[in-house]
């Protein structure tokens, strides 16, 4: 039977980040996620990288973590975050006595902020409303989270970790109050597996309490749903916030080409199955209109929505969502319930999921009587290219697609270009908006992958095609077609993937309201429902 | 540029105004087209299934769905372009995601596609042309040709292209442009086609044959090849859709029509029940341009009439009401505007493979309409 050391469940950025924290130890692991990467809470959310601001007057714990947090990973993680700035704006109406509380919150906290003029900040951000009262910069950025994710397991993988996407843990085993090991299913084949170990990880986030009832034990865990709106460019330059005590739709973050409001809170019974009222669209634009007024006229794309895991202690049961602290909780399910090798990583957020995964490796490291210090605030997460490398590239490629090719690939754009120079067929830009090249989509699909994709969204995952305005409706079919000549599936499972990528592209657009992103979504209804006769749009579809 | 004052003016290129278009010119004298760019059909296949359309549009008798198929038939054979099927039958036509689409009517290169009477079917690829796999449709259309009983055997083969001068890969739409500028292109085409096509009853293609490829042309295609050819559309932007868009424009042209694309309409000019004309979005100044008559088929998602309805959207907030004589009444049924006629997808509820039909069908009503109303108002 397979043995490893220690066994992750769940692929968001926490689980990849311990999985990378154990390996950069030396600390055998495997990560176990039942779908692909940043599934859950990681894959939903703004990709905001705080600096700490929206929580120093309610939170000063959270907002010292963060902006600790937000140094490191500008840091170490520079391949991941945009390094955009934010800003913080008293918008006409709002509070002003939020202000002056915040004000003194940030410089209680050490958050570095800068007052800026009214012309300061329009200069800046001119699509702020004229009449705002109040700016202030502060550092906070964007994280592609999928990149984040990703970057974490391929380092991981790259010294000696494992990472199975598909793979759904279904039972844990336990003997005289010990981990054995875990039992999961591969979800393609729907055959089970075994694997000893001495520790496990719950970091399941949204399903942490399902997980946690394995062992027979209680996670108090609140899932709270939080929808989000994708526009079809920026209209920022930085994140925008609204200062002011934190509400729906009050922070708007520039992600690559497009831009992401956000977001709502409502509780909700787990983290699946979710969806958006057609009322919470309408509050959430609104409110953001407010906030940037050129919203109105932008191309709303795409709505999403994910749950975030809050951890709520019995002591804060009567909390409403925004309330509960944003603090994580390390678990240690031996000091509690007795039983050893099992503990639960809860609650954080994306921003602090390194000292998260920190502390967890650092329990790990204690128990298993293993003295190596954590590397993860020191160690890049991703290589970069050289220089020689760059220079060919720009023989060949656009600069644009360079930049985020070498952000996505680091040393590994070196291989792209190499393919690129073999057959100069492969410099063909397959996803036009994340100018996604067909070389890189080789290599992503290739042997070499470190992270091996299954489906169509998976690419998405790796290289963001699809995300655009199109939203899969070209490049999908390139990425299913490019899927079954590497002979990843026959053509009966390309089609089978084609058809599920498809609802899931269509199911985010149809909650949007009827607006130019409508004519996008009927033609690629109409071409792959009438012209091709392949899969009509159904009502009922969950990604989950 | 002729004068701006018109007879007709025909709002929209998709494929309801180009048949209105078509069907007035016959009558009018001094006709425009103006539109945007072109219309959605020119990105699919094109195909037309006419089956059951006059159960789901009532109102509708077959009469009046058989006139505007036969006028469109013959309107497309007319302009090069022509169109092979009627209302009472029935094709298979393959697709670039290897599945056979039922259909009543389509432009011949992909009329032949159908597997019945076909046993062996070679499905050709160009090596660099990355957006189409001819083993994928291959080994699909064996899977569905197979689950119909059929006998019709798939294989894919990839042939090889000069390479182009501009760019290292390939798209249909560019082998297409190649082989209209330069005949050798073409040639290099039949020549690599040639070997394959040895025992073959069907040879399945991108399309990728030229823009300017008319029928005559594309059945010397076939000749120089030795066998029958089906071009499939691949994804937009599509050969077939955007040569059958040119074909039907020059015919239009050949016709007396002015052909005025590339600027939207900014506003419809009303007075009282009636539209006077539009403003055109031109660079510098805007035009205006008078007409009697207007046909407005600017697609399900055109918002030109909603500044005059004031509010006057029904539930859908799409589907607008038209009368008998397609003029657009309000809630209370009241005509908006006497001499405006609507045709396309508006019209109201009907299944989307209806789209083509409905489109060909309204835009011939209001080609007629607009031609007698116009006859009226002149007499008065």
């Amino acid at each position: 039977m397979e043995k490893t050391q220690v066994v992750i469940i769940g692929g968001g950025a926490t689980g990849a980040g311990i999985l990378r924290d154990l390996a950069l130890r030396g600390v055998p692991a495997v990560l176990l996620e039942k779908k692909d990467l940043a599934n859950g809470a990681t894959g939903r959310c703004h990709g905001l990288l705080h600096s700490g601001g929206r929580y120093v007057v309610k939170d000063a714990d959270a907002a010292k973590e963060c902006i600790s947090e937000n140094m490191i990973l500008k840091k170490v993680a520079a391949a991941c975050v945009h390094d955009v700035g934010g800003m913080f704006v008293h918008v006409r109406g709002d509070d002003p006595h939020y202000v002056e509380q915040w004000v003194a919150g940030c410089k209680r906290v050490g958050i570095p902020i800068k007052e800026l003029s009214r012309d300061e900040a329009l200069s800046l951000e001119p699509n702020l409303p004229a009449d705002i009262l109040k700016a202030y910069t502060c550092p906070d950025g964007h994280i592609d989270v999928f990149q984040l994710t990703l970057a974490n397991i391929e380092s991981a993988v790259s010294k000696g970790a494992t990472f199975r996407a598909y793979s759904e843990v279904v039972g844990i085993e336990i003997e005289n109050h010990r981990v054995r090991g875990v039992r999961y299913r591969d979800v393609n084949t729907g055959e089970e597996e075994s694997l000893q170990c001495e520790i496990v990880i719950n970091a399941a986030g949204g399903w942490a309490q399902q997980i946690a009832a394995m062992a027979g034990v209680e996670v108090p865990v609140r899932c709270d749903r939080g929808a989000l709106l994708i526009f079809n460019h920026c209209v920022v330059k930085r994140v925008v916030n609204r200062c002011r005590k934190p509400g729906d739709a009050d922070i708007l973050v520039p992600c690559g080409p497009v831009c992401i409001l956000g977001t709502s809170s409502v509780t909700v019974p787990g983290p699946e199955n979710l969806t958006v009222p057609p009322e919470e669209v309408e509050k959430l634009l609104a409110l953001g209109v407010e906030l940037v007024p050129a919203l109105a006229e932008a191309r709303l794309l795409r709505i999403f929505t994910g749950a975030r895991p809050l951890y709520v202690p019995k002591s804060a049961a009567g909390a409403g969502g925004r309330e509960v602290s944003r603090n994580f909780a390390l678990l240690d399910h031996e000091t509690s319930e007795g039983i050893h090798g099992f503990m639960s990583i809860v609650g954080g957020k994306l921003t602090t999921y390194r000292l998260m995964a920190k502390a967890t490796a650092d329990l790990v490291c204690q128990k298993l009587h293993i003295d190596r210090p954590c590397m993860t605030d020191q160690v890049p997460i991703r290589d970069s290219a050289g220089a020689e490398v760059l220079k060919e590239a720009h023989k060949w490629m656009p600069a644009a697609a360079i930049e985020k090719a070498h952000r996505r690939l680091g040393s590994r754009l070196a291989m792209v270009v190499k393919a690129i120079q073999e057959n100069p067929a492969m410099a063909e830009i397959v996803c036009e908006c994340e100018l996604v090249t067909r070389s890189e989509l080789e290599l992503v699909f290739g042997n070499s992958a470190r992270v091996p994709v299954q489906t169509i969204g998976d690419v998405g995952r790796r290289t963001r095609l699809g995300f655009g305005p199109c939203q899969g409706t070209f490049c999908g079919y390139k990425a299913m077609l490019m899927g079954y000549r590497n002979n990843k599936w026959s053509a009966a499972r390309a089609s089978q993937l084609m058809a599920t990528y498809l609802d899931d592209r269509w199911k985010g657009q149809s909650w949007v309201p009827d607006g130019k992103q409508a004519e996008q979504l009927n033609l690629s209804q109409e071409l792959f429902g009438t012209s091709y006769n392949f899969h009509k749009r159904s009502e009922v579809s969950h990604e989950g | 540029m002729r004068g701006d004052e018109l007879d007709i003016l025909v709002i929209g290129e998709g494929l309801s105004g180009l048949t209105a278009a078509a069907t007035a010119c016959e009558h009018a004298s001094r006709l425009m087209l103006a539109s945007k760019g072109p219309g959605t059909f020119a990105l699919g296949t094109a195909c037309v299934d006419v089956d059951g359309l006059d159960a789901c549009a009532p109102g509708l008798g077959a009469n009046e769905v058989g006139k505007a198929i036969a006028f469109f038939v013959e309107l497309t054979s007319a302009a090069g372009c022509a169109y092979e099927g009627g209302m009472r039958e029935r094709r298979l036509v393959p697709t670039i995601m290897g599945t056979f689409a039922e259909v009543s009517l389509a432009p011949r290169p992909l009329w032949k596609g159908d597997p019945r009477g076909v046993n062996k079917a070679v499905v050709v690829g160009i090596e660099n042309v990355f957006a189409f796999d001819a083993n994928f449709v291959a080994e699909q259309l064996s899977v569905h040709s197979k689950n119909m009983g059929l006998p019709t055997s798939y294989r894919g083969v990839v042939v090889k292209l000069p390479q182009s001068q501009h760019q290292d890969w390939l798209t249909p739409l560019e082998i297409a442009i190649e082989i209209d500028r330069n005949p050798l292109y073409g040639q290099a085409l039949i020549t690599a086609l040639k070997p394959v096509a040895q025992g073959a009853d069907l040879l399945i293609i991108p399309g990728v044959l030229g823009l300017n490829f008319g029928d005559d042309e594309i059945r010397r295609f076939e000749d120089a090849v030795g066998c029958a050819i089906c071009e499939l559309a691949t994804l937009p932007p599509s050969v077939p859709g955007l040569r059958l868009l040119r074909r039907l424009e020059s015919h239009l042209a050949a016709m007396g029509g002015e052909i005025c694309t590339g600027f939207s309409v900014q506003t419809l000019c009303m007075n009282g029940d009636r539209c006077t004309g539009v403003v055109l979005d031109t660079p510098g100044k805007p035009r205006t341009v008078h007409a009697d008559s207007v046909i407005l088929a600017s697609g399900k998602f055109s918002r030109l009439l909603e500044d005059h309805t004031a509010g006057e959207k029904d539930a859908s907030g799409r589907t607008r009401r038209v009368n008998g004589e397609l003029q657009p009444v309000n809630s209370e049924g009241v005509v908006m505007a006497t001499n405006i006629f609507e045709c396309g997808s508006i019209l109201g509820k009907f299944e989307s493979r209806h789209g083509n039909a409905m489109a060909i069908v309204s835009g011939y009503q209001a080609g007629m309409l607009a031609y007698q109303r116009g006859v009226q108002y002149a007499r008065q």
